[in-house]
């Protein structure tokens, strides 16, 4: 359980570090775009884990990320603490369905969307953009791009799978 | 009743925890300016730029052409450049003697690499590779020699986090080289930088150069910040002023910083004034 935990917590730093570094060079639009890969390991971790699991390592991934960037302490924590424990709603002690190919994108879809409704709406305050702009053009077309991304997910052979190829 | 209360609690302890943890998020979100806060952003800056300079290695072969064009252009551009600066530094020289002018070449800059870049959004940043040890404060101005960059917010050991023109929160006071008409420069969000207070009836061109004002005490006067891509008039007073920078951000690896800090007592005169207003 705890190496489990461990495992999460070291490809969640992983995955920060590639957020910050690598990311940006797929960014798209004017607006630069980039997916959210960290958000889509925490859904992972909700949904695989739970509520409780989701919400804490949400919340230390996300103030990870507010530590090393520039940006307010406390916002990206928020936003994937709620994430975390929203993806835990679709957590199936006994059947693993939302995590099988397409079922994941359904609800990465739709936590993404809360998560970035969040983080954009108080990330954006002071700016001179409409509610309907920041809306369109920033957090849905970030939602659809890290939805898409999410795909890369569900097309990575599972445990139980390689297994079952051994 | 007490057995009740602690399954009452134990069926709820997610929604305690969740509750716990955004009550821990939204207190952090409004102490960002504590100090603790910034001892531990300066802690975690350290360690990530660390292992950023350590990937800042790998070359990026996406920009390599690019930047390779770019320096080729900029060489021609800098040989035409540099017969003609020494002609206007002999006038300068001649001229600072008569008019008693300050020489600002004594202000001492510092090189430094680019570990991290951000050019997302709204409040964008970069992250360099000096910090305190090399006396590197915050709000000192950051440089290319192209123009500006734009100023230190935080800095650790050996890493700061600039903040760049591209930066909602960054605002300057700027002028026309031109005709020297002052305006305010600020990024709008959407990918534009903008001269706004500039009336309608001022003399701002497509090409002017823009440059940082005296009226500043952030940035020393004559940085070259951008130059006028589009004007038009916004409403019945002011005109809109679409600048574009002189530095190109995204191939920007290296910068430096200018240890030049705001004059306190300018500052602090400035201060008094406007609240005793």
């Amino acid at each position: 359980m705890l190496i489990n935990y461990l495992k999460y917590f070291v490809v969640l730093v992983i995955l920060i570090f590639l957020q910050k570094s690598v990311v940006w060079l797929i960014s798209i639009s004017s607006y630069n775009i980039t997916p959210d890969i960290i958000v889509i390991m925490i859904i992972y971790i909700g949904v695989k884990k739970g509520h409780i699991e989701g919400a804490i390592f949400g919340f230390i991934a996300g103030l990870i990320l507010d530590f090393v960037s520039g940006s307010f302490v406390g916002l990206s924590a928020l936003c994937y603490t709620i994430s975390g424990f929203t993806a835990g709603y679709f957590h199936r002690p006994d059947d693993e369905k939302f995590l099988e190919k397409f079922n994941f994108l359904i609800v990465v879809f739709p936590v993404v969307l809360l998560c970035n409704m969040i983080y954009f709406l108080i990330f954006s305050q002071g700016v001179t953009l409409g509610f309907g702009d920041i809306f369109f053009k920033i957090i849905l077309s970030s939602t659809t791009y890290t939805t898409l991304i999410s795909l890369v997910f569900v097309f990575l052979p599972k445990r139980k799978e390689t297994e079952k190829l051994a | 009743m007490k057995k009740n209360f602690g399954e009452i609690v134990f069926s709820l302890k997610e929604y305690l925890i969740l509750t716990l943890l955004v009550i821990i998020s939204l207190i952090l979100l409004f102490s960002n300016d504590n100090s603790q806060i910034r001892f531990l952003r300066a802690f975690a800056i350290g360690a990530f730029g660390t292992v950023q300079s350590g990937l800042s290695a790998i070359p990026n072969i996406f920009e390599i052409e690019q930047e390779n064009k770019y320096l080729r252009e900029s060489n021609i551009k800098l040989s035409n450049e540099i017969s003609t600066l020494k002609e206007t530094k002999l006038e300068n020289i001649r001229l600072s003697k008569l008019v008693g002018l300050k020489d600002r070449s004594n202000l001492g800059v510092v090189s430094a690499k680019i570990v991290n870049k951000s050019l997302i959004q709204t409040r964008n940043t970069i992250t360099i590779d000096i910090g305190n040890n090399d006396s590197v404060k915050i709000n000192m101005p950051v440089i290319t020699d192209d123009g500006l960059v734009g100023k230190v917010v935080a800095t650790s050991g050996n890493y700061s986090i600039v903040q760049i023109l591209y930066n909602k929160d960054l605002k300057l006071t700027v002028k026309d080289q031109r005709s020297r008409v002052d305006g305010i420069l600020n990024y709008d969000g959407t990918g534009n930088l903008l001269m706004t207070n500039v009336p309608k009836s001022a003399d701002v061109k497509l090409g002017d150069v823009i440059i940082t004002s005296e009226y500043s005490n952030n940035f020393p006067p004559g940085i070259p910040v951008g130059n006028v891509v589009e004007e038009g008039n916004l409403d019945n007073l002011f005109k809109k002023v679409v600048i574009q920078p002189v530095v190109n951000f995204k191939t920007l690896e290296e910068v430096f910083v200018l240890k030049y800090l705001p004059e306190k007592e300018r500052a602090e005169l400035e201060k008094i004034f406007l609240n005793t207003k």
